[in-house]
This record gives C-alpha cells, sequence and structure tokens, in this order.
C-alpha cells in the first residue's frame, strides 16, 4: 500500500476514478473490448500516484494484460460477487457491513437515505433498491466532488460512509474473485481508497 | 440523472471523457435509474402497519401485523385479532424481516450459461418473456401442442393468487402437470373412503376435549400454536397422550407416551377396538344411527383382531393397549390428531382408516372438541379467478396430461408422446423434495429449457437455465386461509416490491402479453391488472358469508382477519357424510372400486430387506418447512448441518460415537454425515430431519424410492410416497 503523504492528484483524476467505478458497479463495463481496457490502463498510467502503488500498479497491469478468456467468465464472476442469484460474495450494500444484521434497508441506509435528502437527491426508485448500494454512493460522491463548495459535506459523507465498509468490501472480493477483472478492480478501488483517505483526511489536496 | 450532465461538464475541460474512451452508452446499461432531484413532498419518519398472512405450507397460516417505517419493515408480530395466531409468530415467522431484507435474494431475471455451471449473467424481464414465449410457441408449432411443457408447482406459497401460474399455463394450451401431493394422499383418500372428505375440527377446540391422542403428530415443531390449546387443555385437566415410533418434542409435553413400531398404527388402533367392542364401550346409537357397514367391520375384528396380536405387532404392551382404549372411548369427547407423518408408508391410507373407524365407533366424530382430525379444506371456496381462462382456439391435444409428483423423475422420463422438453417450476424446489434425486435430474437434463421462480438459490435454481426472481409476501397482495384453523388471513402490500422482483400473478400477466405479442391469440391469459382488483376477484358470496366479511377490502379494514362461521367448525356436526350413502362407511364401496378392501382392514407393513435393516425416518425439522428457510442464516447458526439421529444400542453394535462420520446406503444411494447418538429414536430406526440441503451435496431423499403409499389416486390423483418406509444400512464412514 502507498506511503505517500502528500498526494499528487488533481480532482479531474479523482472524479475520473469515481466515475470509473461508478459506471463498474453499475454494470456499464460488462462488453468492453480488450483493447478498451488497454486504453483504460494507458490513461490510469497519466496517474504517476497510481501508477507507483503496489495495488494501483498490479491493477493496471491486470486491465492491460486481459485475455478473451478472462473478459468471457469476467460478467459471471461479477455477479456472482455482487449480483446473484447465489448468495453474495462481496455484496455492494454498505447496511450489510455496516449493520449487526448484516441486512438491506436498515437503519444505516436510511442515513445515507437523509444524505441524499439533505443535498436534494433521492434514489429515483426509493425504497425498490437499497439507497446504499455502491452504485448510489459513487454517484452521490461524484456530484458532491464537482461541486467545490460541498468539499466539507464530501467529507462528511466518505468518513461517515464510503470509507467505512469500501475496504471491508474490496477484502471480499480479494478473497472471492475468480477472474482478473474483478480482482483489478478490487486492487484500484482498494488504493484508490487509501489515496482518498490521505487526501481527506491530511488536509487540502492538489487541486488543479 | 444527474451524473450525465456532470460528467460531461468536468471531462470537456479535461484531456479526456471516460464515457468517450469506453463507449459507454449509460442508455445501454441494465442499472436502475439513478440518484434524482428529491421530489418536494418527502417527509421520513413515517410510520405505517399492514396485515400480512404466512404463506407458507404450514398448519398455523399465520396472521402477521408489519411495522413499516419509511418504506421499510421495522418490526413484524403476530395479529392478535386472530384468535389461533393469538399475536405471536413461531421461530421461522419471525425471521420474514431476514426473509425480505438478505443481500442474498434473487433480484434480477438472470440465465444460466450451462446448466449447473453457476454462470449466471442478468437478462431483463422482457428478454427473459421472450426467451421463454419464443420456447413455448416453438414447442407448440414441433409437437402441434403445448403437452411438452410441465408445470410443477406446491406448496412454496399458498396464496390464493399464486393460482396464477397454473392459469398462465392453462391459458397456453394443455400441458403437462406434476399432479398429487407429497402431503396426505393417502391419509386424506382414508377419510375420503370413509366420510367423504378429510374434515377436520377447529384446532380451537382442543379446549373442549376431555382426552387428546396426538397420533404421529408433532406440533410443538410443526404446529407451535395449536401447541397453546393443547397446553391449556392440558391445565384444565385433559389428558394428553403421544403415540409416535420417535420421542418427540410433543411426546415429552404428554402425560402418557406411548412408543409404537412405526407403519403398525393401524394395529394398535384396532387393538383398541377390539377391546372397546368386546367391552360394550362403543356408541352403539352413533354406528346404528350415522354409518354403514359396521357389522361387517365388527366382525372381521372379532375374527381377526386380538389385543393380543396387537401388542405383538405394535410393541405396545396389552395393559396399555387396553387402558388406553378404556380411557378414549370413556372420554367425551375424545379428540384424535392423525400427523402427516404417520400415514408416509405403504399402508398408511390403511392405518388412518383404522384409526378413523376408532373414532367413529365412539361416536367421536361430530363432536365439538372431538374428531378425528387430519386435515381440512372446508374454507377453500375462492373463485380461483386466475385459472379460468381456458385453452386458446387451435390448442393441440384434448386435456392435461398428469405425471405423479411424487415419482417426477421417472414419469417425465416416460412421457414420449409428445416427450416434455419444457418445465416451469414454481413455489417447489423438486431437486432437494422428490425421491430419487439422480432420476429427477436425468429428467432435468432432458429438458431444453427450466424456467424456475423463486425467492432464493435452491437446489432447484443451481439446475435451472432461467430463474426467475419473486415477491416475498410482504411485497404482493393476497389472501390465505389454512388447512387446519378456521381463519382468512388478509395479504396487503407493506412495501415496495425489492429489486426487480415480481408476484406469480405479474409473471402470468407479463409472459401472456409477450405471448401475444408475438403471436396474437396463442394465451388466454389477462395481459393486464390491478392485483387489487384480483384478489377481490377471489372473493365471493360463500366466502363473505362464510366468513361474515363484505370485501377482502373490507377485512383489510377492519383487523385483518376473519373466522369461519361457527357451523363449519366442528366436522360433520350435520352427521351427514359426503359419502355415496350419507353415512360414515365402515364398508366402503368407493375403497374397493379403487382395489383396496372395503373395510378398514389391517394391512402389513412394508418388510425390511435382508441388506438393507433400518428404518430410516425424515420427519419435519422444527427450524424449517420441507426445504425453506435453509437460506436463513439465523436458523442455520442454530444448526448448520444435517445429522443422523442413532440409538446407542444401534451405534454400540456399529462402533459408532457420537459425532462420528457415518455413511447412509441402500440401493438406491448414499451419504456421509454426522452421527447424533440420542435414545429418542427406536434401536432399528435412524432419523434425519427434512429439508436439509444447503452446503451439502445431498439431500434426505438420496435413500429413498419412489415406493407408493397404498392411496392417494382418489382425491389427490395420484398416491404419494412412503418416505418412511425408507430403509437402509450405516457404517462408521
Amino acid at each position: 500500500m502507498t506511503k505517500l503523504t502528500v498526494i499528487h492528484m488533481d480532482q479531474g483524476d479523482r472524479l475520473l476514478l469515481y466515475q470509473l467505478f461508478w459506471h463498474y458497479y453499475r454494470g456499464d463495463l460488462m462488453k468492453l473490448t480488450t483493447i478498451d481496457w488497454a486504453n483504460l490502463a494507458e490513461l490510469l498510467r497519466t496517474m504517476t500516484v497510481l501508477c507507483e502503488s503496489e495495488f494501483g500498479n498490479q491493477a493496471i497491469t491486470k486491465f492491460d494484460e486481459v485475455s478473451e478468456e478472462t473478459l468471457e467468465s469476467f460478467v459471471f464472476d461479477y455477479n456472482r460477487l455482487f449480483v446473484g442469484p447465489n448468495r453474495l460474495h462481496a455484496s455492494p450494500y454498505e447496511s450489510t457491513y455496516s449493520n449487526f444484521e448484516g441486512t438491506i434497508m436498515q437503519q444505516e441506509t436510511i442515513k445515507v437515505r437523509n444524505f441524499y435528502h439533505y443535498e436534494g437527491l433521492q434514489v429515483a426508485d426509493e425504497g425498490q433498491y437499497p439507497d446504499d448500494h455502491i452504485q448510489y454512493e459513487l454517484e452521490f460522491i461524484c456530484y458532491l466532488l464537482n461541486q467545490n463548495e460541498k468539499g466539507p459535506d464530501l467529507k462528511l459523507f466518505l468518513e461517515n460512509h464510503f470509507f467505512k465498509w469500501v475496504d471491508k468490501h474490496c477484502e471480499r472480493i480479494e478473497e472471492h474473485s475468480q477472474n482478473q477483472l474483478t480482482l483489478a478492480f478490487a486492487y484500484l478501488l482498494k488504493e484508490f481508497l487509501q489515496l482518498e483517505k490521505i487526501i481527506i483526511e491530511g488536509g487540502e489536496p492538489n487541486v488543479n | 440523472m444527474l451524473t450525465e450532465n456532470f460528467s460531461r461538464r468536468t471531462f470537456l475541460k479535461g484531456s479526456a471523457s471516460l464515457s468517450a474512451l469506453l463507449g459507454l452508452g449509460v442508455a445501454t446499461s441494465q442499472a436502475p435509474k439513478g440518484l434524482i432531484p428529491k421530489a418536494q413532498a418527502k417527509s421520513n419518519g413515517k410510520v405505517e402497519q399492514f396485515y400480512n398472512a404466512c404463506p407458507r405450507n404450514c398448519y398455523d397460516t399465520c396472521s402477521i401485523v408489519t411495522t413499516v417505517e419509511d418504506g421499510r419493515i421495522t418490526f413484524i408480530t403476530g395479529n392478535e385479532k386472530n384468535t389461533y395466531t393469538k399475536g405471536r409468530l413461531c421461530v421461522k415467522g419471525n425471521t420474514y424481516p431476514r426473509v425480505v431484507y438478505s443481500p442474498d435474494r434473487i433480484k434480477y431475471p438472470m440465465r444460466q450459461k450451462g446448466r449447473g455451471s453457476g454462470n449466471w449473467e442478468r437478462i431483463s424481464w422482457d428478454e427473459a418473456y421472450t426467451i421463454i414465449a419464443k420456447k413455448i410457441l416453438a414447442i407448440k408449432k414441433e409437437y402441434g401442442s403445448t403437452l411438452p411443457i410441465c408445470l410443477n408447482k406446491y406448496s412454496g406459497n399458498f396464496n390464493i393468487l399464486n393460482y396464477a401460474t397454473e392459469g398462465m399455463l392453462s391459458s397456453i394450451g394443455y400441458t403437462t402437470r406434476a399432479q398429487g401431493t407429497p402431503c396426505d394422499p393417502a391419509g386424506s383418500d382414508a377419510q375420503g373412503f370413509d366420510m367423504g372428505a378429510p374434515y377436520n375440527n377447529d384446532p380451537e377446540q382442543f379446549l373442549d376435549a376431555d382426552y387428546i391422542i396426538l397420533w404421529g403428530a408433532n406440533p410443538a415443531w410443526t404446529s407451535a400454536h395449536s401447541m397453546y390449546f393443547i397446553e391449556q387443555a392440558k391445565e384444565r385437566g385433559t389428558k394428553l397422550v403421544v403415540i409416535d415410533p420417535l420421542i418427540t418434542q410433543t411426546a415429552s409435553k404428554a402425560d402418557e407416551y406411548i412408543q409404537v413400531k412405526a407403519s403398525t398404527d393401524g394395529a394398535l388402533a384396532l387393538g383398541m377396538i377390539r377391546y372397546i367392542l368386546d367391552h360394550q364401550l362403543y356408541d352403539k346409537n352413533w354406528v346404528s344411527q350415522n354409518s354403514i357397514g359396521f357389522n361387517e367391520f365388527f366382525s372381521y375384528v372379532k375374527k381377526n383382531i386380538t389385543v393380543e396380536w396387537a401388542a405383538e405387532k405394535t410393541g405396545v404392551p396389552k395393559p396399555v393397549i387396553e387402558r388406553i382404549a378404556r380411557e378414549y372411548a370413556t372420554a367425551k369427547p375424545a379428540n384424535i390428531w392423525i400427523g402427516f407423518g404417520m400415514q408416509r408408508h405403504v399402508n398408511g391410507g390403511a392405518m388412518v382408516r383404522a384409526i378413523d373407524a376408532l373414532a367413529a365407533i365412539t361416536g367421536n366424530i361430530g363432536k365439538k372438541g372431538g374428531g378425528v382430525n387430519y386435515i381440512g379444506e372446508e374454507t377453500w371456496g375462492f373463485n380461483y379467478s386466475t385459472m379460468g381462462f381456458g385453452a386458446p382456439e387451435g390448442s393441440g391435444g384434448e386435456a392435461d396430461r398428469y405425471v405423479n409428483m411424487n415419482n417426477f423423475g421417472a414419469q417425465v422420463l416416460d412421457a414420449n408422446d409428445p416427450p416434455i422438453k419444457m418445465m416451469w417450476i414454481a413455489c417447489r424446489n423438486p431437486m432437494a423434495q422428490d425421491p430419487e434425486p439422480t432420476v429427477v435430474k436425468k429428467a432435468f437434463d432432458q429438458m431444453d429449457l427450466i424456467v424456475t421462480a423463486d425467492l432464493y438459490m435452491n437446489k432447484t435454481v443451481e439446475y435451472s437455465d432461467i430463474v426467475l426472481p419473486v415477491t416475498t409476501p410482504f411485497e404482493s397482495v393476497g389472501v390465505n386461509v389454512s388447512y387446519w384453523h378456521y381463519w382468512m388471513n388478509v395479504n396487503e402490500q407493506a412495501i415496495k416490491p425489492l429489486y426487480e422482483t415480481k408476484s406469480d400473478l405479474e409473471i402470468a400477466m407479463g409472459l401472456s402479453k409477450k405471448l401475444n405479442q408475438l403471436k396474437p391469440g396463442s394465451c388466454t391469459f389477462p395481459v393486464t391488472g390491478d392485483p387489487l382488483d384480483w384478489v377481490e376477484k377471489e372473493m365471493n358470496d360463500d366466502i363473505k358469508a362464510l366468513f361474515n366479511v363484505k370485501s377482502w377490502d373490507d377485512l383489510r379494514k377492519n383487523g385483518g382477519t376473519a373466522k369461519a362461521n361457527e357451523s363449519i367448525t366442528v366436522a360433520w356436526k350435520d352427521l351427514k357424510f359426503r359419502t355415496p350413502s350419507g353415512k360414515y362407511e365402515f364398508y366402503s364401496k368407493t375403497a374397493a372400486e379403487y382395489g383396496h378392501h372395503p373395510l378398514p382392514i389391517f394391512t402389513e407393513e412394508y418388510k425390511a430387506p435382508k441388506e438393507y435393516p433400518i428404518r430410516c425416518m425424515s420427519p419435519h425439522w422444527k427450524f424449517g418447512i420441507h426445504s425453506q428457510f435453509q437460506h436463513q442464516d439465523w436458523l442455520m447458526a442454530i444448526q448448520a448441518h444435517p445429522f443422523l439421529e442413532i440409538h446407542p444400542d444401534l451405534a454400540k453394535k456399529k462402533s459408532i460415537r457420537d459425532q462420528d462420520m457415518v455413511k447412509i446406503i441402500n440401493e438406491t444411494g448414499y451419504m456421509t454425515l454426522p452421527a447424533k447418538i440420542t435414545k429418542m429414536v427406536p434401536a432399528d430406526t435412524v432419523v434425519m430431519y427434512e429439508g436439509w440441503w444447503k452446503g451439502v451435496n445431498y439431500t434426505e431423499n438420496f435413500t429413498v424410492k419412489a415406493l407408493q403409499e397404498d392411496m392417494g389416486e382418489h382425491l389427490k390423483g395420484q398416491r404419494g410416497i412412503a418416505f418412511h418406509d425408507n430403509f437402509v444400512n450405516i457404517e462408521k464412514a
């Protein structure tokens, strides 16, 4: 894991990464080709701090080396981890980590919902999909990150929610992943989370 | 969607747009809509209450009060207005919020690439309907009918609206149906021959009984709410006798427990009858006025039955038989509850007829607090309007074809004209519940398409091509009644259906819509409809009068639960039996027509083969209903793995110690599981509880042959399975 204490990562990069994860957890990346993945690797290589970190580098290498075989089993592994129909190996819902019963739609979910409401937002199908699915949390983070004046709110959301459970989520993926791409995303997310923690907790990030 | 806007803005100024780079079109995604501006009127902290009905295949069929806060269930409890539920749920019922909110529910329609591979991909409902509808139409074209399509649906959800699945299949043409029931067929036929129908007294009348015999029933585990009335009766001085081969938890609460050799209960009843006849303890008036064939039966008993013989046959000492017979015959009224397990033998129907005869000769039938209580269906007279649309014009074939649900695999494989090529499975888990699962798997292998609608992954979903996610009771509307108590329970929609789940009724409408799009007129099932209208349509004048309600909605507004009129809660109160003679038939010509002896005679039990001398019984487990609730980690936390109960004497003989792994084997199959040494089972019997499938690669049915019970065709269309005549051998693994 990175040992850097001063992080040079501009807001555009941060937003791009959050957005990348947002797309990933929406299931938008299931049909990319090996060329697309190589392009993504190239883009990520422009972020020095990421390349120089252990897991960031491993993730980028995995994107670069995606095989057809990996692409074939990607969706199956993704569903095994996050979607179903079997028992989920790495639930994408915050409350399943933070609630003592490990279920969805708990008080912890309502706290996330209230945060959205406070910012004037809500899940489109509120009540049908748990508000604390990582996809919504990522979208919310992008929304806050995109507005400079929302810095304190973003910090609060990350510290009270996203940072609290996503490490554990990544651990479960690492434990159960059977595919290089799902593993690469776990590595990338894990590393990015560390960088974000330093940026958020270590004061002002270097914003262009 | 918010992010679409801000992403464009951000990346236009940057060097690369992620969307452009990866060619991402948000519109193509299966993801739900994202965040939107908050609706103005939203307010948190709203608390509501709804009435729900537990729809499981359970005597108790509880009325539930559900508390919903901010659109999510925060608490459930039993409805106090229902005097049977009495404000309490059972251990399984109390886990319902977890059933709804486990992250492991099936959330989306999914397709498996390679049956059993575990490689699942998400598909939309439209894709699912299209794949299924095209297959149905292709089958109809190739075979000239829809008979190659087989429905296997049963008791996973007894909401009346769930019969929409049967209705949907009927609406595409004539199909093949898994017919019969694994539950009660032999006993129901027996009561059908004796009285015209199975019909039980209201279980709340245990309070009115002077004497109770629980005969092969274990309500402490399987009908917790009945136990309240039984315990209360005991408090008032009613004697409770439990007759069972196993020392069940119910037996532990009895005043007297009688351990009978399995499958000899008929002999015990006949021995008691002999004593009662010899001592003139029978109700001469009752039999002369209300029965036919008593003299023939009397002669049969005098000629063939002695108490000594019964004692030897059953293992119950003669003085005990005599005393129980005397006590039972002289108590007024005396109540017998026959459990379903007792009739899961090759002579199950004959045994139930013998017990019925015991109740009849003592005049206990038609009496409040008495009765020979097994099962009933007096409150089930709904319209079943989801089932009435009929085959479309031009359907090939003349009628549905039936295969026996209890020998499903073999009969599916045998069906050749035309062969079965597609299966629709709902409210059922045949891979875990059927005998001879390897044969069932072979039948599955023959299918072009297997569609299963379910809540959770199970053995059957694992081996399906398409799984459709279904709603829990809390996410759909309905109405439920019991085959035991006399209440009707409203089921309201308490919360939005989670994810993309749909009820069986919505699935039926959706599939019909797709079929009619692809080929107009190919399905007669309505393509739209409000479930609230559908449920209201179930209520006819008779049902409304019986429960004294104006409508479903009226009941919803007034307590959510209603009890049937007292006129029907005492079975056979008017002593007008539904037999051909209108009387209780000790001598049943109908029985003879079905190939049985017309009298309730003794029928021999199944004999253990030499190489497999140990009986393996598979009674219900206390924390599950059949294969349901296995996904519940709370319940699995109490006991996570199946085990084999073995008597210490048998264990010693086989050099097996507690927790040793034991191999259980017969000609049908084998499995290996840990031993639990206990005196609760007889020395010639082992017990493996029913419904285990999770976390192991076997089920209790691995050694169960499709050995038939003696009865079932008359009222259930098919005979049942003699699940408890499963003979095995065991050895230390």
